[in-house]
C-alpha cells in the first residue's frame, strides 16, 4: 500500500485545491453552458435572418436586423424605460432594505418574525404579485386616497410597477444585508466609541466599508433583474398605458418575435440585449470588488 | 363447395367490419386553442366537447383556453414549434403568417361553409385573399349596454345624436350617477369605441379599403377626416369618465355595471352573459353610439367564436367531423342558449335577452357596418400599435386629435419603415 501511494504523481497544494474548486463549479457549469450559453449562441443566426417564427424558410439579411434596431425609436425607447426600472428598483430595494436591516439586525423574537414577515413577499411569485398589486391599486389605493391607480397614467405606470417590484425584494435584499451586518465584528465599534465616534461615522466608517460585499451581491443581482423584468411589466400594464409607456427590452424582445411575427429582429434585440447586461455586470462587480474591504 | 364460399365470404366481411370498427375506435386526441376564457363561455364550450366524447369515446380533448392578449404568441409559438393546434379560434386576416406557411385549411367550397348560407359580408370576415379558412359559430356587436332602471329613475330614454347623449351624461352627472364604466386599460376597448363611429362612416363613404391602404403606407390617416370625426366623438364621451376607466380590468369593469355603479358601458354582445351572470335582476338595454351627423348610426359586426382546421393535422377528418358536430343546429343552439352569442347557424331558434335580441335585429335589417366588407383589416403590428396609441388617447386627455392623429402615422411610418 505504502509503495503504490508512493507511485503516484505529486500534485502541489495549489493544483489540488484548483482541481477541487474545478469539480465543484463543473457541474454548474455546463448546466449554464447548456441552458444558457449554448442556446444563446444558437439563436445568433437567427438574428441574420428575417424568420417570422412560424415558417419554416428565412431569408438570410446580414446585419440588416441591428441596423433597423439602432435606428428605432420604439428600440431605444425600450432600453430608457428598462434603465428608469432598474434604478428604481436597485436603490429603492437596497434602501429599504438595508434600512430595515439596520432596524432588525439583532436576534430577538420580535425581530425573528418582523423578518420572516417581510422576506415573505419574496416568496410569491412576481406574476401573483403583479396581479394582486392591480388589483390593490385599483380597489384599495384609488378610492382611498382619491387618485387614479399609478398602473393606469403615463407618468406614474413605470414607478406603480417599480413599487410591487420593490415591495417584493425588498425583504430579500434585508436578509443580504443582516447576514452582512452580523458579520462586521463589535470590536470596531467598541474602540470608535472609545475613540469618541458618533453613530452617523461608525456607520459610514465601519459599517458600509464592512457590508460592501453585500452591496456587491444585491446590486448585482437586482441589476440583472432589473435589465430582464417582463412579468411584473407583462400582468399590470402590458407596456401601456398608451404607446410603449412601460415596454422594456424584454417586452421589446416578446412583441417582436411573438406578436409582430419577425423573430429574426427580435433575436437581434436579445443578442444587443445580452451584451449589454454583461457589460453591464461586468463594470458593476468591477467597481464593487474595488471597494472591497477584508474583514 | 357453395357452403366454404359463403363461408369465406362471411369471414371476410366480419374481418372487415371488425377492422373498421377497430379503424373507428382508434384513440384520437384533438387540440383545440382558443380565447374562450370567460367562465360562460368555456364552461359552455366544454360541456359541447363532452356532448362530442359520448358520441365519440375514441377522441379525447386537449382543449387550452388562452387569454386573448396571450393566445396570438402562444399559437404562433406553437405552430413554429411545430406543435400546431388541430383546430384553433381566429379570424383568418390576423393570422395570415400562419396560413402562408399551410397551417389552415382551406374551406373555399366545403359543404360545412355551404350549409351555414352566410352573408358576403360574413364570408369576408371567414376569408383571407379570397378564400375561406374559417367556420363561425356566432357573431358579435358593440354598443352602449345601459342600466335601465336608472334610466327610468332619471326618465331618460335612448339617445339618437351625440348632443343628446351629451345631455344625459350631463343629467345623470349632476344626479351623482357616474354615466359611464370602462375598462381600457384592455386594449381591445379604446379600439372599439373607436370602430363604433369609424367604420359606419368609412362604409358609408365608400372607403372599404381604408385599411389596407393605411398599412401599406399608401394613405394617411389625414387623408380619412372619418378617424378624425370618430376621435372627436369618442372624446365627448369621455368627458364623463370614472378614476378607474384606464385601471378596470374586463370583469371589474362589469361587475361594478351589474352593481348598479353606473348606468352605461360601452361592450359586445360577447360580455352580456357575464355582465347578466352577476346580476341576473338588473335589467339592461343597448343602442348604437350615436354620431352628430343627425342620421343613424350602426351597429358594427364582427364574426366571434370562429374557427380555422390545421391543414397538416393527422387527424383533420376528426376535426371536421367535431366542426360539424359544433355548427349542427341543436348543439349550435346550445351554445346560443348558455352564452347568448347570437349564432350564425341556419335553424337555430333561442329565446335572446333585449340586448342581444337588439343585435340580432341590426344584423337581419343590415342596418350594421360589418368587418368582413373592408378589404383588410388592421393586423399584427399595426393593429398592436393602433391599440396602444389609442389607449394613450383615453390616458392622457390633454392630447388633440391633431397629436394623436400625428402619432398614429408616426407608428404607421416606422413599421412600414423597418420592412
Amino acid at each position: 500500500m505504502q509503495a503504490r501511494r508512493a507511485s503516484l504523481p505529486r500534485f502541489s497544494y495549489a493544483r489540488r485545491r484548483g482541481f477541487t474548486y474545478a469539480c465543484f463549479v463543473t457541474p454548474a457549469l455546463a448546466l449554464y453552458l447548456l441552458t444558457v450559453v449554448v442556446p444563446f449562441l444558437q439563436g445568433i443566426p437567427y438574428s441574420l435572418t428575417s424568420w417570422n417564427l412560424v415558417s419554416s424558410q428565412s431569408a438570410f439579411v446580414g446585419l440588416k436586423n441591428y441596423q433597423s434596431l439602432l435606428g428605432s425609436a420604439v428600440f431605444w425607447k425600450s432600453i430608457g424605460n428598462t434603465f428608469q426600472f432598474a434604478v428604481y428598483y436597485i436603490l429603492f430595494s437596497n434602501l429599504l432594505g438595508l434600512g430595515i436591516a439596520l432596524l432588525i439586525c439583532r436576534s430577538s423574537r420580535l425581530n425573528n418574525l418582523s423578518r420572516t414577515l417581510i422576506f415573505m413577499p419574496y416568496v410569491v411569485s412576481m406574476l401573483t404579485a403583479a396581479f394582486v398589486w392591480k388589483y390593490l391599486f385599483n380597489t384599495v389605493y384609488s378610492p382611498l386616497f382619491g387618485v387614479p391607480s399609478p398602473l393606469g397614467v403615463q407618468s406614474q405606470a413605470m414607478l406603480g410597477i417599480a413599487a410591487i417590484s420593490v415591495w417584493r425584494t425588498s425583504g430579500y435584499c434585508m436578509l443580504i444585508y443582516i447576514a452582512a451586518l452580523q458579520g462586521v465584528p463589535q470590536e470596531y465599534y467598541e474602540a470608535a466609541s472609545v475613540e469618541g465616534a458618533n453613530a452617523r461615522q461608525k456607520f459610514f466608517r465601519i459599517t458600509v466599508p464592512m457590508i460592501v460585499p453585500a452591496f456587491s451581491v444585491n446590486v448585482s443581482l437586482l441589476l440583472a433583474w432589473g435589465l430582464k423584468v417582463f412579468d411584473v411589466v407583462m400582468a399590470t400594464t402590458n407596456g401601456g398605458p398608451g404607446r410603449n409607456t412601460t415596454l422594456t427590452m424584454s417586452m421589446f424582445i416578446y412583441n417582436n418575435i411573438f406578436g409582430n411575427s419577425k423573430a429574426g429582429y427580435g433575436q437581434a434585440a436579445a443578442v444587443l440585449m445580452t451584451l449589454i447586461l454583461l457589460a453591464l455586470s461586468y463594470v458593476v462587480s468591477k467597481f464593487f470588488r474595488s471597494k472591497g474591504v477584508d474583514a | 363447395m357453395k357452403k366454404l364460399i359463403s363461408l369465406v365470404l362471411a369471414l371476410c366481411v366480419l374481418l372487415g367490419a371488425a377492422s373498421l370498427a377497430m379503424a373507428q375506435e382508434e384513440p384520437v386526441t384533438l387540440t383545440i386553442l382558443h380565447y374562450m376564457g370567460n367562465e360562460v363561455k368555456l364552461n359552455a364550450f366544454n360541456a359541447i366537447v363532452e356532448g362530442y366524447r359520448a358520441l365519440h369515446p375514441n377522441v379525447t380533448f386537449d382543449s387550452q383556453a388562452l387569454s386573448q392578449n396571450e393566445y396570438i404568441t402562444q399559437l404562433r409559438t406553437r405552430v413554429g414549434a411545430g406543435d400546431a393546434p388541430d383546430i384553433m379560434i381566429g379570424q383568418p386576416a390576423q393570422y395570415t403568417d400562419i396560413i402562408q406557411a399551410g397551417y389552415v385549411m382551406d374551406l373555399t367550397g366545403n359543404p360545412l361553409v355551404d350549409k351555414l348560407n352566410l352573408t358576403a359580408a360574413d364570408i369576408g370576415d371567414c376569408s383571407w385573399e379570397g378564400k375561406v379558412y374559417a367556420l363561425p359559430l356566432d357573431f358579435k356587436t358593440y354598443g352602449v349596454i345601459y342600466n335601465k332602471a336608472i334610466f327610468e329613475k332619471y326618465g331618460l330614454s335612448e339617445p339618437g345624436t351625440q348632443d343628446e347623449l351629451d345631455a344625459l351624461c350631463k343629467t345623470l352627472a349632476d344626479n351623482g350617477v357616474d354615466p359611464w364604466i370602462r375598462n381600457y386599460s384592455n386594449v381591445t376597448y379604446p379600439d372599439i369605441e373607436v370602430r363604433a363611429i369609424l367604420w359606419p362612416l368609412l362604409m358609408e363613404n365608400g372607403k372599404l379599403d381604408a385599411f389596407e391602404k393605411l398599412m401599406s403606407g399608401e394613405a394617411k390617416f389625414t387623408d380619412y377626416p372619418e378617424f378624425a370625426k370618430a376621435l372627436e366623438l369618442w372624446g365627448r364621451r369621455m368627458a364623463y369618465g370614472r378614476m378607474d376607466d384606464m385601471s378596470n380590468d374586463t370583469t371589474m369593469a362589469r361587475q361594478a355595471m351589474a352593481a348598479g355603479q353606473a348606468a352605461m358601458i360601452y361592450d359586445g354582445t360577447w360580455a352580456f352573459a357575464q355582465i347578466q351572470g352577476f346580476n341576473p335582476d338588473q335589467r339592461y338595454g343597448m343602442f348604437a353610439v350615436p354620431r352628430d351627423d343627425g342620421k343613424p348610426n350602426q351597429y358594427c359586426v364582427q364574426l366571434d367564436q370562429i374557427f380555422m382546421v390545421n391543414g397538416q393535422s393527422a387527424h383533420v377528418d376528426q376535426a371536421m367531423d367535431f366542426m360539424a358536430y359544433l355548427l349542427s343546429p341543436d348543439v349550435a343552439g346550445q351554445w346560443s342558449a348558455a352564452t347568448n352569442g347570437p349564432s350564425v347557424v341556419p335553424g337555430v331558434t333561442v329565446d335572446m335577452p333585449e340586448v342581444i335580441h337588439v343585435a340580432m335585429q341590426a344584423k337581419e335589417n343590415n342596418n350594421i357596418a360589418h368587418a368582413g366588407n373592408f378589404t383588410a383589416q388592421l393586423s399584427g403590428e399595426y393593429l398592436n400599435n393602433w391599440r396602444a396609441v389609442l389607449q394613450g388617447f383615453a390616458a392622457d386627455r390633454t392630447l388633440t386629435v391633431e397629436a394623436l392623429t400625428a402619432e398614429m402615422q408616426a407608428a404607421f411610418d416606422e413599421i412600414n419603415a423597418s420592412k
